[in-house]
């Protein structure tokens, strides 16, 4: 949290601090709790609509940013999750050990390769300027 | 006076009254005005000549003694600002009032950087053992003003891992890593083409900065990797993360590196009381590493590429504030004159600029104001003070505001 500037707590604070660095995006990127919130999001969502990746993607954006992503997003998250699906267990990225991180355990007999991309296409989302950025 | 400013004036005519000739007016701050009297306080501490030209130091500071040679100090440097946020604030950003930028905002601003791996703008943070809990420091001392924010300084950790989160998670190949970006740029990228706002596009170099970060800082950072002699050299602390002996290692690699600006902070000066047992530490503290930073860029051939700037900002009263003892005395805060040091980066080695009186309270002898240093700073580094302008506000502002000349007695 002090990455993002919150009070020391050993001094009165009456005003936060802004920074904006790339400390911060290191945070976002990797930390463990950002990457269990997406799973459990995707999770989520996959139960909710396991039968259409448009459906999973317009709620995860929506969760995220509070509107509904226009075409030409729809269409970039889509060839995000082919590209990321396409690109589980051959090199680039590991299903298992990626669903694996944190605490948060995702019901058995969601498909782990499924899961992973959903995750990352949400973690994606979860780091979008327009998502951290408040106002 | 304890370190760099010989008066032995003030030690012969110890506790007389500071007379009004030579104060002439100068506001006093809520700590001292209280005071009936101000006892002139002469240091406890020995002077010593040193170098080709005779430079007085005191015996706080043998090591930067040693190096009197490489160094310019300017012993006339005068401010306006009375207390430590305002004047650290005008020494970083040309005004008292916050909201400008940094110095190291105007030169990533202006000159852009070398290295596109690391930060432009590095601040490091250490605390001193003189007083371990004071002299609080805030994030806008090295922040962008009303420049972009990509231009402000990033600040590393004092500990053994400078920077948080290096890692990649689990199952994601740096290749993997890759795509998430290219998509967030791409996603950013038209948010930023619908709404045109500068600060998205400060945020897609930030994680640019963040990936490239994941390689570039666990080199820079390795300094286990370092020879022996290199930890002699600096001094034992070197290998303590979060000193100010570990950061100035660290900051003669960051150089190495091509890192524009370099900011230490060594907090815990500001001795009001009890001031000779603590400034003894805080010298101690900082001393030998800042010596052996100008000697190790040296010998690597980087110093004259590099502006070494050592200060704080402002100077101490002559007089002692509260009693003054034998052995014991404490300093008020002193706009009138003060000194730093320079070395390297194309200012004149083995030099001792400007002149206060014997009371080391006023200037007698070529008066050099923060404006004039930033000035000459600039100059060292190609740049045209004046002309280094960003339009805010409906006029241009620039680190110098609407003062300052270049020292081209100072320059090589």
């Amino acid at each position: 949290m002090m990455t993002f500037d919150s009070a020391s707590r050993d001094l009165c604070s009456v005003k936060r601090q802004e920074t904006n660095t790339p400390l911060q995006a290191l945070v976002l990127l990797n930390d463990s709790q950002m990457i269990e919130a997406a799973r459990a999001l995707a999770a989520n969502t996959i139960k909710k609509f396991p039968d259409s990746i448009e459906k999973q993607i317009d709620y995860v954006f929506q969760k995220a940013t509070s509107r509904l992503p226009d075409a030409e997003e729809t269409t970039m998250l889509m060839d995000h999750y082919k590209d990321l699906l396409s690109k589980m267990d051959n090199g680039v990225f590991t299903a298992k050990e990626y669903i694996d991180i944190g605490e948060f355990k995702s019901d058995a007999g969601v498909p782990e390769k499924e899961l992973a991309s959903l995750a990352l296409v949400a973690h994606t989302v979860l780091n979008l300027d327009e998502t951290i950025t408040r106002g | 006076m304890e370190l760099f400013d010989y008066k032995p004036t003030l030690i012969k005519r110890k506790g007389e009254e500071l007379p009004d000739s030579i104060r002439q007016g100068q506001r006093l701050t809520g700590m001292t005005s209280g005071q009936s009297s101000f006892p002139l306080a002469g240091s406890v501490f020995d002077f010593k000549q040193y170098g080709q030209n005779g430079t007085y130091i005191s015996d706080l500071l043998p090591y930067t003694a040693k190096m009197v040679d490489e160094l310019c100090i300017i012993k006339s440097m005068y401010t306006e600002a009375i207390n430590h946020d305002p004047a650290v604030t005008f020494f970083q950003t040309g005004s008292q009032q916050p909201g400008r930028p940094s110095m190291g905002s105007w030169l990533s601003y202006g000159l852009g950087s070398e290295n596109k791996n690391l930060p432009a703008f590095s601040v490091l943070l250490s605390r001193g053992s003189g007083r371990p809990s004071g002299q609080p420091l805030y994030t806008r001392l090295w922040g962008n003003g009303f420049l972009h924010s990509l231009h402000q300084g990033v600040q590393f950790r004092a500990a053994k891992d400078p920077v948080l989160y290096l890692n990649d998670p689990k199952g994601v190949s740096k290749e993997g890593k890759r795509a998430i970006l290219d998509k967030l740029a791409e996603m950013n990228d038209k948010q930023f083409q619908d709404f045109g706002s500068p600060e998205i596009q400060s945020g897609i170099a930030l994680y640019e900065m963040a990936y490239k970060m994941q390689t570039s800082v666990p080199d820079v950072m390795s300094t286990e990797k370092e020879p022996n002699y290199i930890y002699k050299m600096y001094g034992a602390d070197a290998k303590i993360p979060g000193t100010y002996t570990a950061n100035c290692l660290l900051a003669r690699r960051l150089a190495e590196q091509d890192v524009r600006f370099i900011q230490l902070y060594h907090m815990g000066w500001d001795q009001h009381d009890n001031l000779p047992g603590a400034i003894e530490k805080q010298a101690k503290d900082v001393d030998q590493a800042s010596a052996a930073l100008v000697a190790d860029l040296k010998q690597r051939g980087l110093l004259e590429d590099t502006l070494v700037i050592w200060g704080g900002e402002f100077g101490r009263t002559n007089y002692s504030q509260g009693l003054l003892k034998d052995t014991n005395y404490g300093r008020d805060h002193h706009p009138r004159c003060f000194t730093m040091w320079m070395a390297g980066g194309g200012i004149k080695p083995g030099v001792v600029y400007g002149e206060t009186d014997e009371f080391g309270y006023n200037i007698v002898k070529d008066p050099v104001h923060v404006h004039d240093f930033q000035a000459t700073m600039l100059h060292l580094l190609g740049i045209a003070h004046e002309k280094l302008t960003y339009k805010h506000q409906g006029r241009r502002f620039r680190l110098t505001d609407v003062e300052g000349h270049v020292l081209n007695d100072l320059l090589v």
